[in-house]
């Protein structure tokens, strides 16, 4: 398990990072969400061991980072939002010194080399070298480095902001295989459709505070306001005027033929609010329940400021 | 170790694949070539453009043309050398290209030796090269005076030295400057400004430049010292690049 506890990072007078605390469990794909600026790439290259942090303290299954950080460091894989490689290297080389780097012997590395490049989809460009590859390429071949010492935690630093859509879709894929593997991911983004088709648990990071953190299931039953919209053959404003009157409709939006209902009881709209539209005797032509997703709920929470 | 390992063979594919190994060989090995045949045409070019026969006064024996091949490794074969070194560290951090090595827990004692250690030898077994053919090239075309190749041997060892002293020097630089060429003019700066201080006797003798003028005199009369300066340089250079190493944000 990562444990992140009450985090601070300054860079002179500007503090990026005000104390913040999460854990991740293991086996969990954790995504987090933030604006630029909010901090996501500085947590991150904490606890890659690439920046020092001010104060606070980051741990691996209780296992300090100011105690034993190198040895720590062995257990992570990191893949920066813009992988830099040698690129006169080719693929093979590359990972051949991310292996001996690691210490491993060289029969395991080969082995190792042939795994992940199958794994990333790159054997064919094994020994071409790096700086021709695509960006895409770049991407996948940096998560085969990432992945190199069979790290129990994987951090992602946005995988997928650079990618086209099937880059995006293949990288996802990646990432829910490597989770079926045991692996906790850690994975920031500004993409919220990337958090919603991956991650397990969420947190978002607003102006270096952690804000919301919670699992993704939970958040959106929590977060959700139905909204049922109905659209009717006709002018639909007497109808709108009897719904607005029950105590468990919140709003109701009325536009033309279209009405939008704001419920806060979805238990007893779910078996009322049909009865009732159908008593008007108005000829509808669709019915339909809209859910929050969750770009509503960060812009919601970021833009509104609510407390959580 | 294995840090040490993996840059070592890293560094010979980088300066492979990026031609440091021969622009610093066709440097080393072009002059000590090219200079014992100047030196023999020289009288000869001379000749034909002042209608003069100079032959009589400009007499190069053995031991002058052997210092002017020393000559130009101190003041051409360096700038070189430390130019190709100077963005050995400096340029690895500013481009993000430690962030995938410190990650997976690389030692950064480990990167700096292996760098330095890498260009060390092969500039030592490029020297001593260049020495050997400059030696071999002197004894074809001029036949005053005479040098024992031990003693050449002897000379190619404070050359030797005094880009071993120059290569820790650019890298510290390198390391702290962040900018190769900034570091490289500095280092250049030094390397040159010091032969000024060869009034200041004192001084000048603990200098590793003084080894330039011992391997001039083709003997080790006073190696001592600057050699002592070299090693304990080398010592404490290596250790600030570790500890700015360490503690440098690579991202």
């Amino acid at each position: 398990m990562l444990t992140v506890n009450n985090l601070v990072k300054s860079y002179g007078k500007l503090q990026v990072l005000k104390g913040i605390s999460f854990k991740i469990n293991p086996g969990k794909i954790y995504g987090f969400l933030g604006e630029n600026g909010a901090g996501k790439s500085t947590t991150m290259n904490i606890i890659a061991g690439l920046i020092n942090f001010d104060s606070g303290e980051v741990s691996i299954n209780g296992e300090g980072f100011k105690k034993n950080k190198r040895e720590l460091l062995r257990k992570i894989g990191y893949l920066p939002q813009t992988p830099v490689f040698y690129g006169y290297m080719n693929g093979y080389e590359y990972l051949s010194f991310i292996g001996s780097i690691s210490g491993m012997p060289k029969d395991k590395i080969k082995k190792r080399i042939n795994e992940l490049l199958q794994l990333v989809g790159l054997e064919e460009a094994a020994n071409r070298k790096i700086g021709g590859y695509s960006g895409g390429m770049k991407q996948r071949f940096g998560l085969a480095v990432a992945m190199f010492n069979n790290p129990e935690i994987l951090i992602l630093d946005e995988p997928t902001a650079s990618l086209d859509p099937e880059g995006r879709r293949e990288i996802l894929e990646l990432i829910k295989h490597l989770r079926d593997e045991g692996v906790t991911v850690f994975f920031s983004t500004h993409i919220l459709n990337d958090i919603e088709r991956v991650c397990d648990e969420v947190s978002i990071l607003h102006e270096g505070k952690i804000i919301l953190s919670q699992q993704l299931d939970q958040l959106e039953n929590e977060y959700i306001q139905p909204i049922y919209d109905i659209e009717f053959e006709n002018n639909c404003k007497s109808i709108s005027e009897v719904v607005k009157k029950y105590s468990w409709v919140e709003v109701v939006k009325q536009d033309e033929n279209n009405l939008s209902i704001y419920v806060n009881d979805m238990d007893y709209a779910k078996k009322e609010l049909f009865n009732i539209i159908a008593s008007f005797k108005e000829p509808v032509l669709s019915y339909s329940l809209r859910k929050s997703n969750l770009e509503d709920i960060f812009i919601r929470l970021v833009n509104k400021n609510v407390n959580i | 170790m294995s840090t040490f390992k993996a840059y070592f063979k890293k560094e010979v594919i980088e300066a492979i694949r990026s031609y440091r190994y021969i622009i610093i060989a066709v440097v080393l090995i072009f002059f000590a070539i090219a200079d014992p045949i100047m030196l023999k045409l020289l009288p000869t070019i001379l000749k034909s453009q002042t209608k003069m026969d100079l032959s009589s006064i400009m007499v190069i024996n053995k031991e002058m043309a052997l210092q002017n091949y020393i000559k130009d490794l101190f003041q051409l074969c360096n700038i070189v050398i430390v130019l190709v070194i100077s963005g050995t560290i400096g340029k690895e951090i500013k481009e993000g290209k430690l962030i995938f090595p410190y990650s997976k827990g690389s030692s950064p004692a480990g990167i700096v030796l292996a760098k330095a250690l890498h260009y060390i030898l092969y500039i030592s077994i490029i020297t001593f090269i260049g020495f050997s053919i400059n030696y071999l090239y002197v004894n074809i075309l001029f036949e005053n005076g005479g040098v024992g190749f031990t003693q050449v041997l002897v000379s190619s060892t404070c050359v030797v030295l005094f880009f071993l002293f120059n290569i820790s020097l650019t890298m510290v630089f390198s390391c702290l400057i962040k900018k190769d060429i900034v570091a490289g003019i500095i280092v250049l700066f030094l390397s040159y400004f010091s032969m000024v201080l060869k009034s200041v006797k004192g001084i000048y003798e603990y200098l590793p430049v003084n080894l330039i003028d011992i391997a001039n005199s083709f003997s080790s009369v006073g190696i001592v010292k600057p050699v002592i300066t070299v090693i304990v340089s080398f010592i404490v250079f290596m250790s600030i690049i570790i500890y700015e190493m360490s503690k440098v944000e690579v991202v």
